[in-house]
C-alpha cells in the first residue's frame, strides 16, 4: 500500500471509487471532503470537482459528501479510536501510518478549564494531503551547498508549493552522502508527515534520525543533546518559543534547515520570530520554493543571506 | 402407572423451579461479566490507548464465554469489524438474558465507543458501569429470595402432586 491508496481506503466507497478513477490519470496532492459540499481534489495546484465516475465536472454535477461521510472518514482515520489521536485532533489534524495528513475543520469543544476536546461529531471538513518522495527535488539547493558549503537554510514558500517534499529529499540526500560525505541528520517530524512510520521513502535514508511526535522545542533540545547531529531539519517553523529554541542551539555547531510559510522574502522577514532568527544570523541561506504551473514541479531559488 | 406419572410430574415441577432459579443467577453472572468488561475497557483506554478493534484481546470471563459472547467478539475482531463490541452485542442480544434496559445501556455505550477523547471515554465507561451496577444491586437484592421462592414452589408443587396422586 502507498499513501494514495491509503487515502482512498479512508473514504466512503462511493467517494473513494470516484477519486480512485481520477487518480489513474492525475497525480493527486489533496483530497477535500466538506459536509454537504462538493468533493474536490487538487492536481498540480488546480482544484477539481469530480462526478461519480471520477470525471472532472461542474459544481452542479459534483459529488457531495454528507455529514455521515465526513464522520465515517474521521473514524477510519482514527481507526475507530478518537482517544488515540485526541492530542493531534484537538490541534486539527491526524497523520496516518503512511503519512497522509488529514487537516480537519469543524467545531472546537472546550471544557471549563479551556482545554480542547475532540469528538467525532464535531468535524465538518477534511483535507487529506498525500505525501510523495520526489528524488532530485533538492538538486538546485545541493548544488548551492557544493559551491558555498553546507549552511543553515531557511526555506520559504506559500502553502502547497513543495516545502515538505524538498525537506524530505534534502534529508535523504544529505544523510546518504550527496555532498560527498555522510551527514548525521536529525529530522524533527512533529506531525509525523516528513517520514511516516510505514512510508517506503523512510528506508531510503542513510544516517537519518527521525524524531516523530515531539514538539520542535523539545525535539531541538533532545536532538542536540543526545543525537549529536550535524544537520537538524524541521518543517513549518512558527512561534516565538520555537525561535527561542533554535537561538538557544545556535552555537552548538549544528546546521539548521527549516521551512516557513511565506510567499516572499519580505513576508518571511515580517514574521517576528523569523526576523529574530535572521537578525541573529542563524540562517546564511534563504531558499524560495515556487510551484511551476507549466512543468508541474517545484523550482528553487537559493540565495546567500548577508 | 399413576404413581409413575405423578413421580415424573413432581420431578418436572421441581426441575422447573430449580431451572428458574438458575436462570436468575445466570442473569446476575452475565451482568457481572459486563461490569468487568466496562472496567477492562476503561483500563485499556486510560492506560494503553488501545485501539477499539483490539480492546478485547485480553478480556476473559467464563459466563460471557459460555454464552458464546466472547467468541462472537473475537470473530468480529478477526473479520475486521469497525466496532466489534457493538457487532457482538447485536449478534448475541437474544442469548444474553439481560433486561431490555441493561441491553439498551450496553448497546448505546458500545455504539459510541471510540468516538471521543480519553477523559470522555472514561466518563462514559464509568457511567455505564454505574448504571449496570445499580441494576445489578437491584437484581441481587431480589434474586436470592426469588431463587429460594422458585425452588420452594417447585418442591412444594412436586410434593402436592405426589400427595394428590398417591
Amino acid at each position: 500500500m502507498n499513501a494514495l491508496e491509503e487515502a482512498i481506503s479512508l473514504l466512503p466507497p462511493h467517494l473513494g471509487k470516484a477519486v480512485s478513477q481520477h487518480s489513474r490519470f492525475a497525480r493527486l496532492s489533496e483530497i477535500r471532503l466538506r459536509a454537504l459540499l462538493p468533493l474536490s481534489v487538487t492536481v498540480n495546484g488546480e482544484n477539481r470537482l469530480l462526478d461519480e465516475k471520477g470525471r472532472v465536472c461542474s459544481l452542479r454535477h459534483a459529488l457531495r459528501a454528507s455529514v455521515e461521510d465526513v464522520s465515517q472518514t474521521v473514524s477510519r482515520l482514527c481507526e475507530g479510536s478518537v482517544y488515540r489521536h485526541a492530542d493531534t485532533l484537538s490541534r486539527g489534524f491526524v497523520v496516518t501510518d503512511y503519512g497522509v495528513r488529514a487537516g480537519l475543520s469543524g467545531v472546537t469543544l472546550r471544557d471549563k478549564s479551556g482545554e480542547v476536546h475532540a469528538a467525532l461529531s464535531d468535524f465538518t471538513g477534511i483535507n487529506l494531503r498525500i505525501p510523495y518522495a520526489v528524488r532530485g527535488a533538492a538538486a538546485p539547493l545541493l548544488s548551492f551547498y557544493r559551491e558555498r558549503g553546507l549552511v543553515s537554510t531557511l526555506i520559504y514558500s506559500r502553502p502547497g508549493a513543495g516545502k515538505t517534499t524538498l525537506l524530505r529529499d534534502l534529508a535523504l540526500s544529505l544523510s546518504t552522502g550527496a555532498l560527498g560525505k555522510l551527514c548525521r541528520v536529525s529530522v524533527l517530524d512533529e506531525r509525523g508527515e516528513l517520514f511516516p512510520k510505514k512510508s517506503a521513502f523512510r528506508r531510503e535514508g542513510g544516517l537519518l534520525d527521525v524524531l516523530s511526535g515531539h514538539r520542535k522545542t523539545e525535539g531541538i533540545e533532545l536532538a542536540t543533546r543526545l543525537l549529536s547531529p550535524e544537520v537538524i531539519l524541521c518543517d513549518e517553523l512558527g512561534g516565538e518559543d520555537e525561535a527561542r529554541s533554535l537561538l538557544g542551539a545556535q552555537n552548538s555547531g549544528v546546521i539548521f534547515i527549516a521551512s516557513v510559510h511565506a510567499d516572499s522574502r519580505a513576508q518571511a522577514e515580517a514574521k517576528p520570530e523569523i526576523a529574530a532568527l535572521l537578525r541573529a544570523r542563524l540562517f546564511s541561506c534563504l531558499c524560495r520554493v515556487e510551484w511551476d504551473e507549466q512543468g508541474g514541479g517545484t523550482r528553487l531559488f537559493p540565495e546567500e543571506y548577508v | 402407572m399413576r404413581h409413575l406419572f405423578g413421580f415424573l410430574l413432581g420431578l418436572l415441577s421441581a426441575c422447573i423451579g430449580c431451572s428458574l432459579g438458575r436462570e436468575e443467577l445466570s442473569r446476575m453472572r452475565v451482568l457481572e461479566g459486563f461490569l468487568e468488561l466496562t472496567v477492562h475497557v476503561r483500563y485499556e483506554i486510560s492506560s494503553f490507548l488501545t485501539k477499539r478493534s483490539e480492546l478485547f484481546c485480553r478480556f476473559e470471563n467464563d459466563e460471557l464465554s459460555s454464552l458464546g459472547f466472547l467468541s462472537a467478539l473475537r470473530t468480529a475482531q478477526k473479520l475486521g469489524e469497525d466496532n466489534p463490541l457493538y457487532a457482538a452485542l447485536s449478534e448475541c442480544s437474544g442469548r444474553l438474558s439481560l433486561s431490555k434496559e441493561d441491553l439498551r445501556v450496553l448497546t448505546e455505550w458500545a455504539r459510541r465507543l471510540g468516538e471521543t477523547d480519553v477523559s470522555e471515554e472514561v466518563r462514559r465507561a464509568e457511567q455505564t458501569h454505574a448504571l449496570l451496577s445499580e441494576s445489578y444491586e437491584k437484581q441481587r437484592a431480589g434474586a436470592y429470595q426469588k431463587v429460594r421462592l422458585y425452588r420452594a414452589i417447585g418442591i412444594v408443587a412436586c410434593l402436592c402432586i405426589w400427595l394428590l396422586l398417591w
